[in-house]
């Protein structure tokens, strides 16, 4: 054992070891509503100002071409400072994963762009990219495997949940 | 000779005292007497912490029983002739709570809850994901998912995300 290793917290068997498709599926479900929840309740928003500074009804759902342009760029900017700044996005902390790079490093601004540029091309083609975290023994969708990403399972198991899962896999206690 | 004069004054003596000491006694006014000496400037005179240093308490309370006299105690008739609504009217039950620090015992314990629900949930996650995969990979004919590279070598610098 590392000093390094000496100082770290005790963690459950799957810390840090790749995030099954369930997990990233849930997790992706809610960075899904946490967006167009935001992005709703922001148009509401923007339009009510705007209608108060220009003195007239401002609908902005009614240039549908605009509002799906907005909502991509919103999508884009919370995707990708939220994994620039924290490696993770509101769904991921919440089901406790992260991304992290290839070397274990936390991700930079550079790969958070380039995976969530990468991600719609995971919808591709029956959304094989996704797929493939099922297919791959190393558990990266296609867009992990461009951006040189990987998404792990990063909490501790306060609970006693996991210890079924802990008897399941003894070799997989390295961290 | 002598010595049998002497013993007859003696006795003389003796049944002279049985008989005038009763009434001498009975003339004497103790209530007068007690009252004319200075109790307090006795009490003064007595080294208190002296008897006390002199007193060995370890032996004295290794002596008692305590057992016994707890035993001896009705707890009972003890709480019965406690007025307890008295009591509890002279607590000011205000400056307890505020010295208590109710908010951040409901604080904490909100959380722990909230762990509790978080945790519970990431678990069911991550036992979907242990039956999906365990699926995929009896379909392949193959073991376990492997670690790669990221997780093999996760870097000290991400652990400030936890």
């Amino acid at each position: 054992m590392t000093p390094t290793e000496a100082r770290l917290p005790q963690r459950n068997n799957l810390y840090g070891h790749p995030a099954g498709v369930a997990t990233r599926l849930f997790a992706f479900f809610v960075d899904l509503f946490t967006i167009l929840l935001l992005f709703t309740v922001g148009g509401h928003v923007v339009s009510f100002v705007l209608s108060i500074v220009l003195g007239s009804d401002v609908h902005l759902s009614d240039s549908s071409l605009a509002s799906s342009l907005a909502l991509l760029l919103w999508a884009f900017t919370y995707c990708t400072y939220l994994l620039s700044a924290y490696s993770c996005t509101l769904g991921m902390a919440a089901f406790g994963i992260r991304v992290v790079r290839l070397d274990g490093g936390m991700l930079d601004t550079r790969h958070a762009v380039v995976r969530v540029l990468a991600f719609p091309l995971s919808f591709l083609v029956f959304c094989v990219g996704f797929v493939l975290i099922v297919l791959r023994r190393d558990r990266r969708a296609l867009h992990d495997v461009i951006a040189r990403t990987a998404v792990i399972y990063s909490w501790e198991a306060r609970s006693a949940n996991l210890a079924f899962l802990a008897k399941r896999a003894p070799n997989r206690d390295r961290h | 000779m002598l010595d049998s004069v002497f013993e007859t004054a003696t006795e003389i003596v003796q049944a002279v005292a049985y008989e005038v000491t009763p009434m001498v006694v009975g003339a004497l006014d103790v209530n007068g007497v007690v009252e004319r000496v200075d109790i307090q400037a006795i009490v003064e005179r007595i080294d208190v912490e002296r008897v006390i240093d002199r007193i060995d308490l370890q032996l004295l309370l290794e002596r008692v029983d305590l057992n016994a006299l707890l035993e001896e105690i009705d707890l009972n008739m003890l709480m019965d002739r406690l007025d307890l609504d008295q009591l509890l009217a002279r607590v000011d039950v205000d400056a307890i709570i505020e010295r208590t620090d109710l908010g951040s015992i409901i604080s904490r314990s909100g959380s722990a809850v909230m762990i509790q629900i978080v945790d519970g949930i990431r678990s069911q996650g991550i036992g979907v994901d242990s039956v999906l995969h365990g699926w995929v990979d009896r379909l392949l004919r193959r073991g376990g998912s492997d670690n790669h590279e990221a997780t093999a070598r996760l870097s000290p610098s991400a652990e400030r995300f936890e």
